[in-house]
């Protein structure tokens, strides 16, 4: 196969699932030109290793594991969201839903309870919020499925302690 | 529960908003011949560009020494205005031995960059990828601060070889030769604390934030 066709070929399959990546980008970054210049990067990172990928995996999760990679590796340089301060989280108007609780104001509040997350537990929480079960958890960040589930724990109780806050 | 009406808000709203950033096929490929800006891809450029930098240099004066071995006529005097007029020999072993240390520089760093394609091919999960990763930048952090190292002390030592064969004057006595190598070592040790707190100060930050990623991922007990 040509470069040309690799590059049809792997074309064709990120346009159908390149919202992948999309989630990645809203997971880890703040502002929309850090989100334009993440999935520039994991477009690119994409496609170097696009011909390493031999399809032992599925598609997606190649994707994410590499999306994901690239995001918490790229971070490093721009990481401050951990020492500001964020707005408490309001977790009841989440579960009942108001006239002030528009999409865009949950979808907010979401971001600011997974901002307060590390960048391991971020990766984790999206992909249990993308439903993959423990398995391909454990496979797309390299450890156990006990351990995806004591992650998963860890995160609940965390997330519990801030809504208790 | 928490996580669940986390779950419930995520499915409401991710997928509306991820729809506002789909980008075209013409996009996609249009992104995809840009340059990356990761830190492995510019660790990357920055090393091969020096293996090419050094390599051409380190040929052309290695290039040459061997003109200058092989000429029947005296084609350089650059020690001239010394006691006297230096041969082509000992001017060709001067720039044999500086074209073999800026090779020995590039091959330094060819293997560096060697390892680091080795590195990146290894099939990875995020957890081995993040160990690749810290492998790749504590690697280029060496290279770096050896090859840096190096080019002074391996100056005045080609200096002093040549002085010792020569006698051309470059160190009138053993006490200014002793100066220049105890101010070689000197300057070789602030290069390499130098380089050493640069490179910290430059990925120090990123090599600890992936540490304990690391240490949060084999955190399994």
């Amino acid at each position: 196969m040509n470069k040309k066709e690799l590059e049809q070929k792997f074309i064709g399959q990120v346009m159908g699932e390149q919202g992948i990546v999309h989630k990645v980008c809203g997971m880890y970054c703040d502002d929309e030109q850090d989100r334009k210049d993440l999935f520039q990067e994991i477009l690119i990172n994409l496609w170097k290793s696009y011909p390493s990928f031999r399809g032992d995996s599925k598609f997606s999760t190649w994707m994410y594991r590499v999306s994901l990679n690239v995001a918490i590796q790229r971070l490093r340089k721009t990481n401050k969201q951990k020492e500001e301060p964020t707005q408490p989280i309001d977790f009841e108007k989440i579960s009942n839903p108001s006239e002030e609780s528009l999409p865009e104001k949950e979808l907010q509040m979401m971001h600011t309870a997974i901002n307060k997350l590390s960048d391991v537990e971020k990766a984790i929480v999206m992909l249990y919020l993308e439903e993959k079960g423990n398995e391909e958890i454990a496979e797309i960040m390299g450890i156990s499925q006990n351990y995806v589930r004591v992650k998963m724990t860890r995160i609940r109780e965390k997330l519990k302690k801030m809504v208790e806050a | 529960m928490e996580l669940e009406q986390m779950k419930t808000v995520w499915e409401k709203t991710t997928n509306h908003e991820v729809e506002g950033y789909i980008v075209s096929k013409e996009e996609i490929h249009r992104l995809i011949g840009k340059r990356s800006n990761t830190t492995i891809s510019q660790i990357k450029r920055k090393i091969r560009n020096k293996v090419f930098m050094a390599g051409s240099i380190g040929l052309l004066l290695l290039a040459f020494a061997s003109y200058l071995f092989i000429a029947e006529e005296r084609v350089f005097e650059f020690f001239e205005s010394f006691v006297d007029p230096a041969s082509n020999l000992e001017v060709g072993t001067f720039y044999l031995i500086f074209g073999l240390l800026v090779c020995f520089i590039s091959l330094f760093n060819a293997f560096a960059y060697r390892k680091i394609l080795i590195i990146e091919n290894r099939k990875s999960n995020l957890k081995s990828s993040i160990q690749n990763i810290l492998a790749i930048l504590q690697n280029a952090i060496r290279v770096k601060i050896y090859s840096d190292t190096l080019v002074v002390p391996g100056t005045v030592l080609a200096l002093a070889l040549i002085d010792l064969i020569r006698g051309i004057g470059i160190f009138p006595n053993v006490t200014v030769l002793l100066l220049f190598v105890l101010g070689a070592v000197v300057f070789a040790t602030l290069s390499y604390y130098i380089t050493t707190y640069g490179q910290n100060k430059r990925y120090g930050s990123q090599i600890r934030a992936l540490k304990e990623c690391l240490e949060e991922l084999e955190d399994e007990r």
